[in-house]
């Protein structure tokens, strides 16, 4: 076996298993930190006039504002009967961006590790420790360690030339998932601040109908 | 160097004690990563993951009764031949397959029930 690469020739099994999940937590510490950034970018824009705690840059909430019409009714009552009056009313709505733009947030539900595993040493040590438990009793344990080392599988095509890919698979499962509770609530305070104003009078389009005040 | 065989014990419990260290590598990994959460992202809840479930198969040749005498196994415990050049040498019907699925679960609490 003189062909096996020495880095996989002795690779103890935690490590395989271990380095896949401990690649998925800085993937996801990876995804929380890009969500966190595009609030930033996107949401909000640093303000100078303040600081936030620890001395860091204090932000302010980014709005968007477009016009559009508005039909609205109105009762006018300089009639007699009062009458009710449809009017086209331009306004103007201020919204936060980040309650319009859906937040990224990706959560890495499920992952799989699939390999082929060839055992090639069993490391074996014993050791005893001894607990004393209180004055009167004491506890005897066992402990036995084992460490499995071994190499993924791998092919050779030829002589001249070594597959060295290894059979290890790795299938993640990535899903939106729901935004932290604290980024909600934000979202949820942004959202009441949106308002409605009136650029102008507006325009009357239907004629008055009488009395009942219904349409 | 490779032993000839093994116990079919210390292999199972090799198993086992490296898929609790490679656990134990992910919670450190979610351990360091709690000052950057609290400092940067303190509405976010630091990223963890459990070992749900591992399917092992291991092909084995059982070692010969009477080397198991002369090598002193214990009682419960089967001598092994794991290696692959091994393997490869002996026919399909002299390799056993096990096929092992650990479920890792929580620790439980028990309580004493109240004397009365």
């Amino acid at each position: 076996m003189a062909n096996i690469p020495a880095e996989l020739r002795s690779l103890p099994l935690e490590h395989i298993v271990g380095s896949p999940l401990v690649a998925a937590i800085k993937a996801q510490a990876l995804a929380a930190k890009t969500t966190v950034d595009f609030i930033k970018e996107v949401g909000l824009k640093p303000d100078d006039s303040w600081t936030a705690v620890d001395d860091q840059t204090g932000y302010e909430a980014r709005y968007v504002e477009f016009k559009f019409d508005r039909l609205v009714e109105e009762r006018d009552t300089s009639t007699d009967p009062p009458a009710t009056v449809q009017k086209i009313v331009p306004s103007k709505l201020t919204v936060p961006m980040l309650s319009i733009v859906p937040i990224p947030y990706l959560r890495i539900n499920d992952m799989t590790i699939d390999f082929e595993y060839q055992i090639r040493d069993v490391e074996t040590s014993e050791s005893t420790s001894e607990t004393k438990i209180s004055t009167s009793a004491k506890m005897n344990g066992w402990f036995y360690k084992v460490q499995l080392k071994g190499s993924f599988t791998y092919r050779t095509a030829n002589k001249r030339e070594t597959d060295r890919r290894s059979t290890l698979k790795i299938t993640v499962n990535a899903v939106q998932d729901e935004i932290p509770e604290g980024l909600a609530r934000v979202l949820d305070i942004l959202s009441d601040a949106m308002k409605v104003v009136p650029i102008s009078e507006g325009t009357v389009v239907t004629t008055p109908t009488g009395g009942s005040g219904e349409t | 160097m490779e032993k000839a065989e093994v116990s079919l014990k210390a292999v199972v419990t090799g198993l086992m004690q490296a898929l609790r260290e490679a656990k134990l590598l992910g919670d450190m990994e979610s351990a360091r990563l709690i000052k950057t959460y609290r400092k940067s992202m303190p509405s976010f809840s630091v990223p963890a993951f459990a070992i749900s479930e591992v399917e092992v198969e291991l092909r084995f040749a059982v070692a010969e009764s009477r080397e198991l005498r002369m090598r002193g196994a214990q009682p419960g415990d089967i001598k092994i031949k794991i290696s692959p050049e091994t393997l490869k040498g002996l026919e399909p019907h002299q390799i056993s397959q096990l096929r092992i699925k650990f479920s890792p679960v929580e620790l439980r609490v028990f309580e004493k029930p109240e004397e009365g």
